[in-house]
Order: C-alpha cells, then structure tokens, then sequence
C-alpha cells in the first residue's frame, strides 16, 4: 500500500473480485489477468450443472484412466486384470450409429452379414442394454396386461413383483448361457467364434422381441401368437444364417447345430409368450 | 381364481435393488464407453435426480387416480432426466451421447413404472 487511503487498488492480481470505487483522481484500472480469473460458471455450459470444464480430477485419476496410451507395467495384476474396468473398455467401442446400425441389421435377417461386419468389432453395450430393456419391457407389459384383464372383470388386483425377478432370470440366463454351450461346440468342431462375438450375436438377435412385445398388448390371442411366432422366426433365421456362414466348414455337422440354434430360439419366444401373457381368473 | 399378493418388503427390496445396482450400471456404463466421469460424483448425482421422481410418488400417495398418477409420473419422469442429462452427455464424446443417456432414462422410466404399479 502506496498511502494510508485504503481505497487504492495499484496492481493487484485479484481473482474475482469486483473493483473498488477509487475516488483519487488518477482512476487506476485493475487489471485482471486472463489466466487467473475463473468466470463462473464456465462458458459453453448448458444447464446448471456442467462440466463443460471437466469434472474435477480425482487425485491420483484411479477411477477416470484414459483407455490406452498408459504404459502399464505388464506384469501388474496378473489375472486381476479382470477385475478391472479398462479391461472391457474395448469391447463398448461403439458409437451410437454403430449401435444402431447393428439393431437395423438384426432386423434383416436374410442378410446375413452381422457376423462380418462385427468380427472386428463386437460389442458387449448392445447385448446388454438390449436385455435389460427386454426385462423392462416384458414386466411392464405383461403387468399391463394382466392389470387390463382384470380391470375388464371388474377383479381385484395387485402388482406381481415376481414378473421382473423372473424375466431377469430367462433373458439374462439365455443371453450367457446359450452362446456359452455354443463356444464350447464349436471349438469342438473347431470352427471357433470368440465368446464375446457370440454374446454380440445372441444378444442383437433379442432386439426383435421389444416391438413384438409392445405389439403384444392386443388382447387377440391369435394375434399375439402369430405376432410372437413371427419374431421367434426372425429372430431364429437371424442367428441361425450368421452362424450358417461362419460354420460351414466345421464339417457335417453343421447344418445339425444350425437348425438346433434355430429351435432354441422359436422356443424361446413360445416360453415368452406362454409366460408372460397368461392371464389366470 | 387366482389373487396377486403384494409381498411389501418384496416391493421395497426391488425399488431398493434397482435403484443401487441401477446407479451403480450406470456409472460403470460411462466408463466403459470412454468417458470421464468419478465414481462417486456420479452416484451422488444420480441419486439426488431422483427427487423429483420422490416428490410425484408423494403425491401419488394422497390420491389412488391412475391417469393422475400418469401424468404426475410423467412430469416428474421429465424433470428428473432433463436434470441428470447435462451431466452425463458432457461427461462422454459426443458421439456416443445417446448411448449413455438412454440407460439413464430407461431407468427412470422403470421407478416411475413401480410408482403407478404399486398402490
């Protein structure tokens, strides 16, 4: 401080603050270094609550590391490596017109090409998220439904909790266990498919059962029966003329395992369609 | 003739579960895809977007309508995805935006589900 007024601003880096009135003649302009002055909030932010300037760091960035470039020392882990989330990071490399350009394709099934279009690139977000909204789907439709049919008798009712708990159960339980009997079969008649490409497969061949569901909630039973036949059909040829291409040359057997796929998967759609749409009085 | 039973602590052992593990899915969904996000910071964030959600299922409590339950779900449905969506689309490359959001608003459309359903 220069004099004893203490209103004297003389080339102070402040950071954020606003600037006294000077009432001395010679008007002193604070300057406010570019770098140091934190505009709040951050521009090119929408909504309250941005991190258009990025989040702010973790200490040691244990939670947020970038997916390569990191050397690691190789011998770090071991197996644990598993456990980790940057191990699966290359298995949700897709962007959202990837996603959905592999949905479109599971809704051709003549074409034929999934399996080569994602050797070099399957992912793991498409099949779980197209089963978890599967889930989703399937409970809330059947409740409606049953909710519906009772409504229109004039019965008491009461949300079945059970419906979610069991549908987790069957799409997630045919979505591992399924291309897993199928990895272990073809390495035996070593025409090998990675196990996550399967898990793709199987996966975006679900896809279909969504609209069929939703198109389900038409209280003509004939109807949903052919609604639900027609699904099971796609979905079967789409899965069966994938792996048609790709095993063909496992020999003799190969036309056994194709149309074995193929039942499984028309019997999963019956077990959808039995289950989840009866309505008992 | 068959009667469904609500089972009560079933129903909250669901909501319970859905909504840990849904949060938990989420935050690791982020990551997976590439993007920059903390743990817990997402977790935190994720549970306080469900207030508005906590509010519509008060005011479905004072009154059994279910057209008014819809539409107070589907209002507070709104508010809580239009605050979580800033946060999680800046958090990832912008390509893989839609990505995800959606599992963030399929689980919010699941709670609003178990508000009407459950009475």
């Amino acid at each position: 401080m220069m004099s004893g007024n203490y209103t004297t601003i003389d080339n102070q880096n402040v950071s954020g603050s606003v600037p006294a009135v000077s009432d001395s003649p010679g008007q002193v302009s604070v300057k406010f270094n570019d770098t140091s002055l934190q505009t709040f909030p951050p521009s090119g932010a929408q909504g309250k609550i941005s991190a258009a300037a990025g989040p702010p760091r973790d200490a040691d960035d244990t939670f947020s590391k970038p997916a390569s470039g990191s050397p690691e020392s190789p011998s770090s882990g071991g197996w644990f490596k598993i456990f980790t989330v940057a191990a699966y990071r290359p298995y949700f490399d897709v962007d959202t017109s990837d996603v959905l350009e592999r949905i479109k394709d599971s809704l051709l099934p003549f074409n034929g090409s999934f399996n080569e279009k994602t050797a070099s690139n399957p992912d793991l977000y498409g099949p779980f998220w197209i089963c978890t909204t599967l889930i989703f789907v399937a409970a809330s439709i059947g409740t409606f439904v049953t909710y519906l049919a009772h409504k229109l008798q004039h019965k008491e009712w009461n949300y079945d909790i059970n419906l979610v708990t069991w549908s987790a159960g069957v799409f997630y339980g045919y979505v591992l266990v399924v291309p897993l009997c199928l990895y272990v079969i073809l390495k035996y008649f070593s025409a090998p498919s990675t196990l996550v490409q399967l898990f793709c497969l199987y996966g975006y061949s679900l896809f279909v059962f969504i609209p069929a569901m939703c198109l389900s909630v038409i209280p003509v039973e004939i109807f949903r029966w052919a609604i639900t036949g027609v699904a099971g059909i796609m979905s079967a040829l789409f899965v069966a003329l994938n792996l048609r291409n790709h095993i063909v040359s496992a020999g003799e057997r190969w036309f056994l395992i194709v149309v074995g796929i193929f039942l499984l998967q028309l019997a999963l759609s019956f077990v959808l369609k039995l289950y989840l749409f009866n309505v008992s009085v | 003739m068959i009667v469904f039973v609500v089972i009560q602590s079933q129903v909250f052992a669901v909501a319970f579960a859905l909504l840990a593990t849904g949060a938990i899915i989420l935050t690791l969904n982020v990551l997976l895809l590439g993007g920059r996000i903390i743990f817990f910071q997402s977790l935190s964030l994720l549970g306080y977007c469900l207030f508005p959600l906590d509010v519509g299922a008060l005011i479905c409590l004072l009154k059994d309508n279910v057209v008014m339950k819809m539409v107070v779900v589907c209002v507070t449905f709104a508010w809580s995805s239009w605050a979580a969506y800033p946060f999680i689309s800046t958090a990832v490359n912008p390509r893989r935006k839609a990505l995800a959001i959606y599992p963030v608003l399929l689980m919010y459309v699941s709670v609003g589900f178990l508000i009407i359903a459950i009475n």
